[in-house]
């Protein structure tokens, strides 16, 4: 069957029924011209342009990728992809690759070789040391390389230069997803898994548009609801999303709301006799705390903070209340919210009171948003120590440095490893003067960004841009070093549901470009960085021996890795972690026994009071004792700071669009992805759009106390009060003199530098503003797909296609 | 009975330490964190005073007293912020203090209904320790090396 997936992003139904395996469907799609005869060789690999972890092969031909194919086999995808990793690939051999270092001389970024560039940079390095030691330098990384490389830095930056400053681009995405496991469980770590889905009798979603974000995730869903004994559907979201339109209770809180709306679900659970007595009697402390805190949010009171009908928090709480088999997910409309972590807890909370949680169909799965969060976490490349270990516990960091063979000394644990919104700050004071960023793109994706821009462009800070495009950051940067990317190199990463998969080489990098583990390796040999007995602390080269090297950092450990090898992971399908050595299959899902690794000298965090961010201290954790059991944490519900008033009267929330990841750094290179989503929106509904005389396709502007951007309005099925603005779109690929950009596209100018206190995740999505008419438009709609949660209300706006050039293969009987 | 004069005065304490938090706040408006959560904690004080009314009898509404900066504004902004948050770390200590004589007294008292507001407000002026403690200890490295 052949299907235009830029039109139908989820592609065909194939139903199923509870507890029936899901079946396989193999989404193929070839360049132009070529039939699967044509391909010299396929070479398996998994999704980067999204966090699902859908796994696929990649058709080799003299040398290039010319297309993919989905793995039937595999437990998380069975063959299905979705419209980013269908074309995506494409952008890979863009001709605009960089290909060569560049290094800033006489205000401008000219070519270098790899010696010169690295030489400059070990040069300032090593002055930096000398002069102020290693809080003068800081790294912040991505959630799109493999473990290997992240893993690798984390070894360099934390066990070699002993440096605090060590973090990724997971802090915009997965940050509280981490902090929410480790507060409630001991650890980070999903306790579900996506076969939950198959078992699952209702599913929620908090804050999840995974139409958009995890196609083939919501496919699973679709197949679900299209096959006998459909889930219940409780979608939580400001926005009429596709899964708002399937859901059975859908509640679109005002932005901001989240904690009231969660602390009114379980005050209903409570109220109504909901609560699973002898599973929160065995397996959870805290529980009187939560019911004195959720007592002050009866549903009237909720109804009114959150705007929302009392009448759908009664059918939310019957429906949560009442299902057997719970399936709970939860991303950015949470996560990028204000009060982040506290309102993420609730969720698992949820989980805890009903005892759902280690059966089939019983999980929480706090997402990832980039394709190997996970791994960012894991191996410690956030801020986090490498394997889930504990830095406010000596023991697990003499551990550490036994593995790392240093002096538990070198590897900073005087506090927590800063986050990146703290290193932008030291960045602005002076204190941090060499920022080396990998495979992320701060001058479009962090807040306020003409704040970043300016840090970014500082005489005093030297900036590392790794990357494969000259990037918005590349280009303020004043060393670039070209990387390899996916195809062109080895490694292997893990999904939300921690399922682990292996990307095999498949072509050589464009120029000089080199794999980021190559780059790593290569500065710690030009740092000459030792262990404590003088042999090299980065003992590896190869992507296989790094992975060798990570597995021993793993042993014992929640995410053991130890029973993997490249071998296990070339198939037929991924793998979940924990898969300790002598087994070869990884336990599907977490706690399914109801014990938690929270004993005082197993977890991963003491915790942090969720509404001001203090860290708890070893001497108040040991007082709790959870000493195995799940911690149910309250916490009361704080307006925000930023408020919508007279002058600034709209809530602003940024996100996402199905066809483009992050920045558009690859999507907006991949035709037919480019032309599915071409432009900046913005979304105001019919209600806000009359107020101000606004009709779909007219020129306005969105402002608040950072910034302004100018964009085509869609009138559509966001809530009243909300403007919603995608975040995707910068300034490489404007038509007007990139010297001198206005600087009125990207979502960032407006968002506000304020974050979560316990994740330290920016706040994305509760920002005050206000939007005016600019120009009327000529009749043409806004650039916005209709396909999904930016679908207009009103009829008469062409749908978005694909054509020919977006027509893919569904083979519905494949053997797996 | 002299728990009022207990009472009376730590409302204006409560007052003062909001009116102290809030100059804080003011003047680190480029720390987020510092900015957005010391308003915050400073309604909880202001809360903390209106909850002791009741056993504040005929006292007049405390004005808070004038904030007496720790540190002069043109310090280096690093330095300003650590002696900023150990002079509102003492005054939040000191109302820690002062809820836990309440809270003594109210037990002697049997007042079951002061004993509920003091749990409440000591656990929120304890946060309130906790929260200067660990932002002032996140700081210092980074200022302090340099």
């Amino acid at each position: 069957m052949r299907t235009d997936r830029i039109a139908e992003p989820w592609g065909t139904r194939t139903p199923y029924g509870p507890g029936e395996p899901w079946p396989a469907r193999q989404d193929v799609h070839l360049a132009e011209g070529l039939t699967p005869d044509d391909v010299d060789r396929w070479v398996q690999t998994a999704s980067v342009l999204h966090s699902n972890g859908d796994a696929y092969d990649v058709a080799v031909r003299d040398g290039r990728v010319v297309g993919v194919r989905g793995r039937p086999g595999d437990r998380v995808n069975r063959g299905r992809l979705g419209p980013k990793d269908l074309f995506g690939w494409q952008a890979t051999a863009s001709p605009d690759r960089l290909t060569t270092p560049l290094v800033r001389r006489g205000g401008r970024l000219v070519e270098a070789t790899w010696g010169e560039a690295m030489d400059l940079v070990v040069t300032r390095m090593r002055a930096l040391l000398e002069e102020q030691g290693p809080s003068a330098i800081g790294f912040y990384t991505s959630g799109q390389l493999f473990l290997e490389e992240y893993y690798t830095l984390a070894v360099l930056a934390r066990g070699g230069i002993g440096t605090a400053h060590l973090d990724g681009n997971t802090r915009l995405c997965t940050a509280t997803a981490g902090e929410a496991l480790k507060e409630s469980f001991g650890c980070d770590g999903q306790p579900g898994t996506y076969t939950d889905v198959d078992h699952a009798d209702a599913i929620a979603l908090y804050g999840h548009n995974v139409a958009e974000t995890q196609t083939v995730l919501w496919a699973r869903m679709l197949d679900r609801l299209a096959g006998p004994d459909a889930p219940a559907l409780l979608c939580v979201d400001p926005r009429l999303t596709p899964v708002a339109r399937a859901a059975t209770v859908h509640l679109a809180p005002r932005p901001g709301t989240n904690v009231a709306l969660m602390n009114g679900l379980l005050h209903g659970l409570i109220e109504r006799g909901y609560v699973d007595g002898s599973y929160v009697e065995a397996h959870t402390v805290g529980f009187e705390a939560l019911e004195r805190c959720v007592a002050a949010y009866p549903v009237e009171r909720v109804a009114g903070i959150c705007d929302v009908p009392a009448e759908r928090l009664d059918a939310a709480v019957e429906l949560l209340g009442t299902c057997e088999r719970l399936l709970s997910t939860v991303l950015q409309g949470f996560y990028q919210s204000h009060q982040a972590t506290a309102a993420s807890v609730q969720v698992n909370n949820v989980h805890l009171l009903r005892g759902m949680l280690g059966r089939p169909g019983c999980g929480v799965l706090q997402m990832n948003g980039q394709p190997t969060a996970q791994n960012t976490r894991e191996t410690g490349a956030n801020g986090d120590l490498s394997g889930f270990r504990n830095w406010a516990n000596e023991q697990h960091v003499a551990d550490l440095a036994r593995v790392w063979n240093v002096e538990p000394s070198t590897i900073p644990h005087h506090g927590p490893p800063t986050h990146a919104m703290q290193m932008f700050r030291c960045a602005e004071q002076g204190t941090l003067r060499l920022l080396w960023i990998s495979a992320t793109n701060p001058a479009v994706s962090l807040p306020e960004l003409a704040r970043i821009r300016s840090i970014l462009a500082s005489e005093q800070l030297l900036v590392v841009a790794q990357d494969i495009f000259l990037t918005e950051t590349a280009a303020l940067a004043d060393v670039v070093l070209p990387a390899a990317t996916q195809t062109e190199k080895t490694g292997a990463f893990t999904n939300a549901d921690r399922t682990v998969h292996l990307s095999e080489q498949a072509v050589e990098p464009p120029g000089q470009a080199r794999s980021d583990l190559a780059i790593f390796v290569d500065l710690a040999r030009r740092l000459d960085l030792r262990d404590k007995d003088g042999g090299p602390l980065v003992h590896w080269e190869t992507p296989e021996q790094a992975f060798d090297a990570w597995k021993e950092c793993t042993r014992g450990r929640p995410c053991d890795y130890t029973g993997l090898t490249y071998d296990l992971l070339r198939g037929p399908s991924g793998v979940q972690w924990p898969c300790p050595e002598g087994t070869t299959v990884g336990v599907e899902r977490l706690y399914a026994d109801g014990v938690f690794p929270t004993a005082t000298d197993e977890c991963e965090t003491f915790g942090r009071d969720l509404v001001t961010g203090a860290a708890v201290e070893r001497p108040e954790y040991e007082a709790l004792n959870p000493a195995g059991r799940a911690v149910i944490r309250a916490a009361e519900y704080v307006p925000s700071r930023e408020w919508p008033d007279a002058e600034w009267p709209l809530q602003l929330v940024t996100g996402r669009t199905v066809y483009h990841f992050h920045t558009r750094t690859k999507t907006a290179r991949a035709p037919q992805l480019q032309a599915a989503a071409p432009d900046v929106w913005m979304e105001l509904s019919p209600t806000d759009a009359a107020a101000r005389g606004i009709d779909e396709g007219d020129l306005a502007e969105v402002e608040t106390a950072r910034g302004r951007v100018r964009a085509r309005v869609r009138v559509g099925g966001v809530r009243a009060g909300v403007v919603f603005v995608p975040f995707h779109y910068g300034y490489w690929d404007r038509d007007d003199d990139p010297e001198h950009p206005d600087h009125e596209r990207a979502a960032n100018e407006l968002t506000p530098t304020a974050w979560d206190a316990a994740s330290k995740q920016p706040i994305f999505k509760t920002a005050a503003a206000r939007v005016r008419l600019i120009e009327r438009g000529d009749g043409r709609p806004a650039p916005a797909p209709t396909t999904a949660a930016s679908a207009p209300v009103r009829p008469g706006v062409a749908p978005t296609t694909g054509g020919a050039s977006a027509r893919s293969d569904e083979l519905l009987e494949v053997a797996p | 009975m002299r728990l009022t004069a207990v009472t009376a005065g730590l409302a204006r304490d409560e007052r003062a330490l909001a009116a102290h938090l809030r100059d804080l706040s003011a003047r680190h408006p480029d720390d987020p964190e510092v900015h957005l959560l010391a308003l915050d904690l400073a309604d909880w004080s202001d809360h903390h005073a209106d909850e002791l009314a009741p056993w504040v009898d005929g006292a007049p509404p405390s004005p808070a007293p004038p904030v007496e900066p720790a540190a002069p504004q043109d310090a280096d902004p690093g330095l300003a912020l650590l002696a900023d948050l150990r002079a509102v770390h003492a005054h939040a200590r000191d109302v820690v203090l002062a809820w836990e004589l309440v809270g003594v007294t109210a037990q002697a008292l049997h007042d079951d209904r002061l004993l509920a507001v003091q749990q409440r407000s000591h656990e929120d002026a304890l946060r309130q320790v906790r929260w200067l403690v660990t932002t002032a200890k996140q700081a210092a490295p980074q200022t302090l090396v340099t």
